[in-house]
């Protein structure tokens, strides 16, 4: 009876043990692609069959406040949006108004407006590991909130240096919608980063967005930063 | 034509000089637009000139920002001179961790769904042209106070304008002038606005749950914003009586689904009829939507919408589907209890160098009953053309 009991309090610390690692890998994958609480980064995203590069400037507090502002192209200038928790707004400047819309629309080719204002997955998606050898950790990542821009994403992580590699965007089903693959890392704002995002289409492998980071540095906004009124 | 050009080499000018200047940005819009009806004539043929001003007074979030914009156009179909410079806003607006002041000439919108904008009610509208017109062309803006309090998820907005602006009617005879079935009457101009004295003023509660909805709660005091006349004096005077508003909007997103919803009541409301005499009723209208994007981001919309004095419901259905440089959409509205029908489709296409070809079309139904009838058979044809600089 007590060899009994110690297997089961054993088996209940290593599952603890487990979570607890995964969900420490996810803040540090995290870590390493949001440099504070409190930051702005110059992004610009060139699509397959776009004639015309886009160019954002993002403003991030947390992971529920998020301000992006479309320089280019610019017959898309001023058509800023906000993220507040699970929700967004788009400024339609000929219209001077905000609308509402989802997370999953696309901001621009494959990149939805998620992939953007939402750079955190840390509280809001629970980790396991579901693989691992000897040089990457496999993470699925499940939704623990509705209107997600993705349900499930599993997340490759290097063991030396915890860095993200690659990310597969799924369905609720398990289908993969997106592949997300980050390099060419260097330092910005007090660490290494991921300067380039590749993100492709699961059907159409052809189809891609390269979101490069041109610059990113720490910086403290007021939550007043983050209203619908600063969308003009 | 000269004002239209005048003021483009001046706004290259200025774009130019403050070209370095990180602090100010200077928008500009040189277009034609072009709009053909089926009954014959040219509705407009107009070269215009827009350009935007914003200027920060340093880098800081809390830096008072300077927004002026005027626009400039023609109308060459028109036999008259008919040259328009327009400020559309000049306005001051200052942000602090709980405010935003906006002061100045503007425009605001509350209307969460889309096609009649029930809620923008801050602003009076220009129905001469074309009763379908884009908003941003028809809504005249006022001199407005308009101040923002915000803790957490609450945000409070008081609005004043010390003095209201009159709607522009259709001008009588006009093929949307309302009682053109009705008389031939001379009609009196709608009488000026004095200062504090005409006043209007409101405020709008706004509070994000954090489940998601957002939920708003609005009240205005204001004149009359629809096109109403009365006979008095063997003519036809406009009515324009301050009236009492209240309205309730909402929008909700869950996934790719979202809601949206504004419901408007007014006291009072005056209403055209064929005895021309002065009637009134309390009026509810309301519009309830729900969109829905797709994974290949087609965007389809249904929206339920009703309106009480005439006792009228409608149905639209709004498609929106991008693909590479080209925007296709296309609206079907409906009446749900009167022959009311209207189909817009539309096509945008963006060309390099920041161009833009817009064209689309209004093909009307409207037997009896509905709000369309005064516009039976008759197609539009439209054709705008942009360059952003």
């Amino acid at each position: 009876m007590i060899k009994c009991l110690m297997v089961l309090l054993i088996s209940i610390n290593f599952s603890l043990y487990a979570q607890v690692n995964a969900d420490l890998l996810l803040k540090k994958a995290d870590d390493i692609r949001n440099p504070s609480d409190s930051f702005q980064m110059k992004v610009n995203v060139h699509s397959t069959g776009d004639g015309e590069d886009s160019e954002f400037e993002v403003f991030i507090k947390g992971k529920d406040k998020t301000l992006i502002k479309t320089i280019l192209p610019r017959r898309d200038r001023g058509r800023n949006m906000l993220m507040l928790q699970e929700n967004m707004w788009v400024f339609i400047p000929n219209l001077k108004r905000e609308v509402r819309i989802s997370l999953a629309q696309k901001l621009t080719g494959q990149t939805a407006n998620g992939d953007l204002s939402r750079m955190r997955w840390h509280g809001d998606y629970e980790a396991k590991i579901s693989k691992e050898d000897a040089s990457s950790y496999e993470l699925a990542l499940t939704a623990t909130k509705k209107g997600l821009t993705y349900d499930k994403i599993t997340l490759w992580i290097d063991k030396k240096n915890n860095y993200p590699i690659k990310a597969e965007y799924l369905s609720l089903s398990g289908k993969k919608l997106k592949e997300a693959i980050f390099s060419d890392y260097k330092e910005m704002a007090g660490g290494m980063r991921p300067t380039k995002i590749l993100i492709k289409d699961a059907l159409n492998n052809k189809e891609t967005s390269l979101l490069t980071i041109i610059e990113m540095k720490a910086k403290n906004f007021p939550d007043s930063f983050f209203v619908r009124e600063n969308l003009q | 034509m000269r004002n239209v050009l005048f003021f483009l080499v001046l706004i290259l000018t200025i774009t130019q000089l403050w070209a370095d200047d990180t602090e100010t940005k200077v928008n500009s819009e040189v277009g034609f637009r072009f709009a053909r009806g089926s009954w014959g004539n040219n509705v407009r043929s107009k070269p215009y000139l827009k350009s935007e001003l914003q200027k920060k007074f340093n880098d800081d979030f809390s830096s008072p920002l300077l927004d002026i914009s005027f626009r400039a156009s023609e109308n060459l179909t028109s036999k008259n001179q008919n040259e328009e410079v327009e400020l559309r806003s000049l306005r001051l607006s200052k942000k602090g961790t709980h405010y935003a002041f906006d002061w100045g000439l503007q425009t605001v919108n509350w209307s969460e769904t889309f096609g009649f904008n029930i809620l923008d009610i801050v602003n009076p509208r220009d129905w001469s042209e074309f009763v379908f017109e884009d908003l941003s062309w028809a809504q005249i803006p006022v001199w407005a106070l308009k101040n923002s309090f915000f803790y957490g998820n609450f945000k409070f907005q008081l609005i004043y304008v010390p003095r209201a602006k009159n709607l522009i009617a259709p001008r009588s005879g006009s093929y949307f002038d309302p009682l053109s079935k009705l008389t031939t009457l001379p009609r009196k101009n709608y009488s000026s606005k004095k200062i504090f004295k005409d006043d209007e003023w409101g405020m709008r509660l706004e509070y994000l749950f954090d489940f998601g909805l957002d939920l708003s709660l609005i009240s205005y005091e204001h004149f009359n914003r629809t096109p109403v006349y009365s006979l008095k004096e063997g003519g036809l005077v406009p009515t324009d009586p301050k009236l009492k508003s209240y309205a309730l909007s909402f929008t909700y997103a869950l996934n790719s689904f979202v809601l949206r919803g504004d419901t408007l009541q007014t006291s009072n409301q005056p209403y055209n009829s064929s005895d021309l005499l002065n009637h009134t009723k309390n009026d509810w209208q309301g519009i309830y939507g729900l969109d829905y994007t797709f994974e290949n981001q087609l965007m389809i919309g249904g929206q339920y919408e009703f309106e009480q004095i005439s006792k009228n419901k409608w149905g639209s259905i709004q498609l929106k589907k991008s693909i590479k440089d080209f925007d296709l959409q296309c609206l079907f509205f409906f009446g749900l209890n009167n022959d009311d029908r209207w189909v817009r489709p539309e096509l945008t296409w963006h060309l390099p160098y920041a161009m833009t070809i817009r064209a689309y079309s209004d093909f009307i139904r409207g037997k009896s009953g509905g709000v369309l009838s005064p516009f039976d058979r008759k197609k539009l044809y439209a054709m705008n053309f942009n360059w952003m600089f």
